[in-house]
């Protein structure tokens, strides 16, 4: 500790009148520089657009605005192209949520059990997790156009086929956006899913198979139940980035064709900053609000009920 | 843990499962890399595996995009950003953790909050606001967002881990005489080495691969971080498809190369920065 600290003596401490500082009134000068920054840009932001929703504007001067009351939200509830937008962030939340644990479990257990091999192949399903949605979604799109690696496969097995378009066929375009994003966060999952799984009480398992039980048997009720907190965990998070996925839709897609790929957060985009309705598009951000608190919400009771 | 039910076969069968499927989670970067060494006629021929070489693809796309530009400006944001993250959440998390005072535990439920807010929910009235200070456009107003949304988390992992310092390692070095400023510096940041990394990294992440607010806060191509500046490319149907992977996969080197130094911080950090939420 001393060879910590070498120079502050104990005359300086004493001769300085900092010595009236007491510790709160430091903690509060500590705190205050992130407190002042966290509320100016993200506190004042969320309530503010709770209130631009009730508003006409075009959100381009400060004042110019009229109160419109519900209108907003009653033009979302009339509006095909925001259901169609919240069915398919619901859609893809879903898909990708399903998926992604279904996955990251799968090759969790696998490199768990330290074959040869697992721990490239950990690093390699884990890298994507790194990069840009930018990125990954330019690869996608490159891999997917008329010219891509999938169709090159396809004119393998058939050569006289005509070229898929993946990302301009409205029945296939949303698929394309969901297996994108699968292939970058199953890594995310599975690093998740191999914290949880390291994490497990040794002795139980050995009791387990002690008892007997074959592998199966102890993935079902030692390691699922086990894993319960980590399994809340990944939905949630996976549940949320589900609801605000913005940069591989609008990169890939831009919501298209014929808005077959829209979602809330691109729909609410485009109504803010294509077409200056920031009270429309502020109504569509509360809907995207609203449905993450609600999923923190239910993990919350889902996590208090498993420790009773 | 599960090897001891395992039959040699099986384990066989595994290892050949888990290259197989290292291998088709690698075909897409692999066929892009095949892509940017392609001609520019090779790129609409029907093989899977480039019958061409053109490594010059990778200078076109750097000189014709102006990455060195977009490289600048994704190190100033995310170098400003990181350096602002680790600092006011270190003082931050110290404040929280060893400094309380009255209220500081209801400011820090509030900050806690942050962790839930999408910047889907908030970006008008930020684009609003930031327009308002005048600094839209720049670096500056970018990053100050940025740090805003770094700062929850941060804050969070970081005062978990001094709230676990023992009481009496503190107390020593103010008997040394030691004032508060310098057994943090000292005393607190040296041992707080790795739960900073993972700060630093997790808000490096964030940052450098951020397309949402940049898109927003961001006007001119010359202020563009990285992920705005190529997202251009794909809007422009003329542009040669061998030049855009060229492009993607410089964009992404910088990752790459960090993660093959870095590889047990950087998923230890990821993990970490979860389970956290």
């Amino acid at each position: 500790m001393a060879a910590a600290s070498p120079r502050p003596s104990v005359t300086a401490s004493i001769a300085s009148p900092r010595r009236s500082v007491t510790p709160g009134r430091l903690g509060l000068a500590f705190v205050l520089p992130s407190v002042i920054i966290f509320c100016l840009f993200l506190m004042v932001p969320v309530f503010a657009v709770a209130g631009i929703a009730f508003l006409e504007w075009a959100g381009f001067r400060i004042g110019d605005w009229t109160f419109v009351g519900l209108a907003k939200f009653q033009k979302a509830a009339a509006d095909p192209v925001f259901w169609r937008s919240f069915t398919h962030t619901i859609l893809f939340t879903v898909a990708t949520t399903v998926l992604l644990n279904i996955t990251g479990f799968l090759y969790a257990l696998l490199i768990a059990s330290r074959v040869r091999g697992s721990g490239l192949v950990k690093s390699v399903l884990f890298l994507p997790v790194l990069l840009s949605p930018v990125i990954v979604a330019l690869m996608w799109t490159r891999i997917l156009d008329a010219f891509g690696a999938v169709n090159q496969l396809i004119s393998l097995v058939s050569p006289t086929a005509r070229p898929t378009l993946f990302l301009g066929d409205p029945d296939l375009a949303l698929t394309s956006v969901i297996v994108a994003t699968v292939w970058q966060f199953t890594g995310y999952n599975m690093l998740l899913y191999y914290a949880g799984l390291q994490n497990l009480p040794r002795d139980q398992l050995e009791a387990a198979s002690i008892d007997g039980a074959g592998a199966r048997a102890s993935i079902r009720h030692v390691v699922v139940p086990g894993l319960y907190p980590v399994i809340g965990t990944a939905i949630l998070l996976n549940v949320i980035g589900g609801l605000r996925v913005f940069d591989l839709v609008y990169v890939m897609t831009r919501g298209g064709p014929n808005r077959s790929t829209e979602v809330l957060a691109t729909y609410m985009y485009e109504q803010a900053f294509k077409f200056s309705d920031m009270g429309y598009a502020s109504a569509i951000a509360l809907v995207i609000v609203a449905l993450s608190v609600g999923a923190a919400v239910l993990r919350i009771r889902w996590g208090s009920r498993l420790h009773e | 843990m599960i090897d001891r039910y395992t039959h040699p076969a099986w384990r066989v069968g595994v290892s050949a499962f888990l290259l197989a499927s290292a291998m088709v989670a690698m075909a897409p970067i692999l066929w892009i890399v095949g892509l940017a060494l392609r001609t520019g006629a090779d790129v609409y021929s029907r093989a899977v595996i480039p019958g061409t070489f053109r490594p010059e693809n990778f200078s076109d796309a750097w000189g014709q995009f102006g990455l060195a530009r977009l490289f600048l400006n994704s190190i100033v944001v995310t170098g400003l950003s990181v350096a602002v993250v680790v600092t006011l959440s270190v003082l931050a998390a110290y404040g929280f953790a060893r400094l309380r005072f009255r209220g500081s535990e209801v400011l820090f439920l509030l900050i806690l909050l942050g962790l839930m807010i999408p910047p889907a929910a908030v970006i008008i009235p930020l684009f609003v606001e930031i327009r308002t200070m005048g600094l839209y456009d720049t670096h500056v107003g970018l990053s100050l967002v940025y740090v805003a949304f770094g700062l929850p988390l941060s804050i969070l992992i970081l005062r978990s881990f001094f709230a676990g310092i023992p009481r009496e390692l503190l107390e020593a070095a103010r008997i040394d005489g030691a004032s508060e400023r310098w057994i943090l510096l000292g005393v607190v940041v040296p041992l707080a080495k790795a739960p900073i990394a993972t700060v630093a990294i997790l808000t490096f992440l964030f940052c450098w691969n951020d397309y949402f607010l940049a898109l927003v806060l961001l006007r001119d191509a010359g202020t563009y971080t990285l992920p705005v500046g190529i997202a251009q490319f794909i809007g422009q149907y003329s542009t040669p498809h061998e030049l855009v992977a060229a492009a993607v996969l410089m964009a992404a080197v910088p990752v790459f190369i960090l993660y093959l130094v870095l590889h047990r911080q950087f998923e230890r950090g990821v993990a970490e920065g979860a389970v956290k939420q």
